[in-house]
């Protein structure tokens, strides 16, 4: 037995981290056409952990698929986490129980998000009229602008099998929530 | 017991210091010829860019690592700017040199602020006809008539022109002229004006400095005219990045800045400057400069509208609301009662985020100084984390799994100790619901359901059993390591009270008899925070997706109510109602009052005129509400 499984096997939280963390940089990913083969590559890496029957409710709105007779929360969440700004989350607390007979974990996270305020979407297009003339396309003008730090707080329902395999489908429920809002964001929620 | 802990401990201990040092407005003899003593001789700066750690921090790194104080510091509660003054203009220059220096994870951005927002400095703008009470009431007639309220336009055009202000000797002096800006900012933001546009036009203003507090007066402001003024220069500017974040449309012409342009180049330049400036700017100069509705599609996050509450559905609703409720008042009265809830296989484990982005404390002269200004408890030099750091499990910072597993609970006996070395609480979820926000939906896999609450409680007195306390080493995990949870014991050491922030999950499950039982609960404290993040849209006469109820049923058992809502024992909540109106009212309708004023938000006078219009009819009520939920005033909710 690895020293690793030998720890898990007294701690069962020990693979929660990476996989958390694992979660908040597939919402953080910026497009670009050279990592990305399309579009739809990059949206489909959002939370891809989801299962496509999850309950996931974001600021206390559910996400109702648009088809009932084919629900896909997952894919739905997807198409809405492309259309908000491009963000940056920090974890910084979580906590985690196992709970007995379920075969599942109950993990709470809390953090701080903050938000590129430039007017760009995630693809890097902006709304501009005017565009510069005079100043090279350099990568200046794709760099983000971030906001102030909101505070959020995640709580998961995440199968048990992520000791083995944080890559599939685990997340049963997915409950993220503002619970700090800074007065001079740009952003409007 | 150092000599170190016993002097902090008394400091922390004593509340009215604390609001006294924060407090820079007051009055009161030495401390306000102090305050005019700087104000005469010191430079205002502002600093942006500060709260990832507190207001003190801040000022304590900047003393540390640019050697210079600043005093008299203070947060401005609508835009957030931290500000103080340094002793002169050399040391303000030295200062801005340090701006995009780090700190707490951010850069901050520091900047000279000539403009104080501050009445004390009313009183020596020299009129020599009036004294200074009716400088104030001078500035009051001369913003009344300026402003209509139809257009929500606010005209400060030509104001040296003006026969009223001239007639009663304002500007006869440059001193008088700077200070008259910040003065009429200071009246317009205590009047409460609402404030969509802006005219500047024709004061002969060659930069911001002297008009600078406007952004901090109307953060929200949509149209400005800057026209027929002596502006130049792109960079004066800068003064107002990011800080007009909703500014629409901005009018410039007739300034050097414009009318010296050479080519199209150059007003491109122009142009795009100001479209850095203000993120939602539109309109300049008479030109639309961006695609508005794509601008909003990319400025805003897509999961709308939010609610403050979300349940899955009705019966979902009755379960978790009638749970968190009489959990809490057993929680704030005596937790011994809530360990029926509790099994064998239950887990509880609590802990701290002590980065999470929170409230900054202001000054109590603010006006919303209810909200906000709890006092610098959760700022001090002290943590305010010192009941809760030695039990803390948050996992990012307690990797060694004995201690990952010596601080979760399981079972009676070990959540009841861990509840006892919790501070006693006080959760105000009937008389300030706008505190807290939830979530709930079924939890198949035990055939129970989820809850999730957010909210803020207040710490009403240390823990029944103070067991382990770490020593005032901030580092508390590598402190806990070291000592584990054996020493440093110390019953009489005592940590600030103050108000805290929590996230609660709980999944319960129907035990046998039809009682319930918590399987998991898992509580993250945090610093204050206010309901603002889920309450943007209150009062525009959502009834919130519903609000939790506040039927009850017999504490003892906590049975799932089928039926029984109307069977109470003992109404929860109806005990916060005031004294004056229950006497009013029977058992009956105050269950009805309670419970309309949680799902619908509304005041507690205009929920008691609600109820009667409705005959005391629970059904009645929420159907007259839904009627005449769009006409209701914004004063009819709870704010």
């Amino acid at each position: 037995m690895s020293l690793q499984q030998q720890q898990i096997l007294q701690d069962p939280s020990q693979p929660i981290e990476p996989f958390l963390k694992k979660v908040l940089l597939s919402l953080d990913n910026q497009y670009s056409p050279q990592k990305y083969a399309n579009v739809e590559t990059y949206a489909t890496q959002f939370a891809k952990q989801l299962k496509p029957s999850a309950a996931v409710i974001v600021n206390g709105k559910p996400i109702v698929p648009e088809q009932p007779s084919m629900p896909d929360v997952k894919l739905e969440f997807q198409k809405k986490w492309l259309v908000t700004p491009q963000t940056n989350h920090q974890l910084t607390s979580f906590d985690c129980h196992l709970i007995p007979g379920t075969g599942t974990f109950i993990v709470n996270a809390s953090g701080k998000v903050r938000f590129d305020e430039s007017g760009k979407n995630r693809l890097g297009e902006n709304a501009n009229l005017v565009q510069s003339t005079t100043a090279p396309a350099s990568s200046n003008a794709n760099r983000n602008i971030w906001g102030s730090w909101f505070g959020y707080d995640l709580t998961l329902v995440v199968d048990e099998n992520v000791r083995n395999n944080d890559e599939m489908e685990l997340i049963n429920s997915f409950n993220y929530r503002f619970t700090f809002k800074p007065r001079d964001s740009v952003i409007q929620i | 017991m150092s000599y170190r802990g016993r002097g902090r401990g008394g400091f922390q201990n004593n509340n009215n210091n604390r609001n006294n040092f924060n407090n820079n407005n007051n009055n009161n003899g030495v401390q306000s010829e102090i305050d005019q003593f700087n104000m005469a001789n010191a430079i205002p700066v502002e600093i942006l860019g500060w709260n990832g750690a507190s207001m003190d921090d801040c000022v304590k790194f900047i003393s540390r690592k640019c050697r210079i104080t600043v005093s008299n510091a203070q947060v401005d509660p609508v835009s957030g700017v931290l500000k103080g003054y340094v002793r002169s203009m050399k040391e303000a220059d030295e200062l801005c040199t340090w701006s995009g220096v780090k700190f707490a994870g951010q850069s901050l951005k520091i900047s000279k602020a000539i403009s104080q927002n501050s009445l004390s400095n009313l009183g020596s703008i020299s009129t020599p006809a009036n004294g200074g009470g009716s400088t104030i009431e001078t500035i009051t007639n001369f913003l009344k008539s300026r402003y209509d309220p139809n257009s929500k336009l606010l005209n400060i055009s030509s104001v040296q022109h003006d026969p009223l202000l001239v007639q009663q000797g304002f500007f006869a002096s440059i001193s008088t002229t700077s200070k008259f800006f910040p003065a009429l900012m200071k009246i317009a933001a205590d009047l409460k004006l609402d404030v969509e546009s802006v005219d500047l036009s024709s004061n002969n203003l060659t930069d911001l400095t002297s008009v600078s507090s406007l952004a901090q007066t109307f953060p929200y402001l949509k149209n400005l005219a800057l026209s027929q003024n002596n502006f130049n220069r792109i960079k004066s500017f800068e003064v107002w990045k990011h800080k007009l974040n909703y500014l629409r449309e901005l009018v410039l012409i007739n300034n050097p800045i414009i009318t010296n342009l050479k080519s199209a180049q150059d007003l491109q330049i122009v142009t795009l400057e100001m479209m850095r400036n203000f993120p939602r700017l539109i309109v300049f100069n008479g030109e639309v400069v961006r695609d508005e509705a794509k601008l909003m599609a990319h400025l805003t996050f897509p999961f709308t509208p939010m609610q403050a509450m979300f349940f899955q559905d009705e019966m979902i609703q009755q379960v978790s609301t009638n749970f968190v409720t009489n959990f809490y008042s057993l929680w704030d009265g005596n937790r011994q009662d809530l360990m029926v809830l509790y099994q064998q296989e239950s887990q509880f484990s609590m802990s701290v985020d002590s980065s999470h982005p929170h409230v900054i404390e202001v000054s109590t002269t603010s006006t919303n100084s209810n909200n906000r200004a709890y006092g610098g408890g959760n700022t001090s030099t002290d943590s305010p984390f010192g009941y809760y750091l030695n039990q803390s499990r948050n996992l990012t910072r307690v990797s060694n799994t004995k201690s990952r597993m010596s601080k979760l609970a399981q079972g009676q006996q070990d959540i009841f100790k861990q509840f006892q070395q919790l501070p006693r609480t006080r959760h105000n979820l009937l008389t300030q619901p706008e505190l807290f926000s939830m979530e709930s939906h079924s939890f198949p896999q035990l055939n129970g359901i989820l809850i999730t609450l957010h909210g803020s409680f207040e710490e009403i007195d240390a823990p029944v059993e103070i067991a382990t306390v770490p020593s005032n080493n901030p580092s508390y995990n590598s402190n806990n390591r070291r000592f584990g949870n054996s020493t440093y014991k110390n019953n009489n050491k005592k940590f600030p009270l103050g108000k805290k922030s929590f996230d609660r999950t709980f999944v319960i499950i129907s035990g046998q008899d039809g009682s319930m039982i918590v399987a998991s609960d898992i509580l993250m404290v945090r610093l204050f925070a206010d309901g603002d993040a889920w309450n943007t849209t209150i009062g525009t006469g959502s009834p919130a997706g519903g609000g939790a109820t506040a039927t009850n049923v017999n504490v003892s058992s906590l049975n799932t109510p089928q039926g029984t809502s109307n069977v109470l024992a003992q109404p929860a909540g109806t005990a916060e109602l005031p004294l004056d109106v229950k006497a009013k009212l029977n058992e009956n309708q105050q269950q009805i009052l309670v419970r309309i004023l949680l799902e619908t938000k509304l005041n507690l006078q205009y929920g008691i005129m609600l109820c009667e219009q409705s005959q005391w009819d629970y059904q009645q009520c929420i159907n007259n509400f839904k009627v005449s939920v769009n006409s209701l005033p914004r004063e009819a909710y709870v704010l």
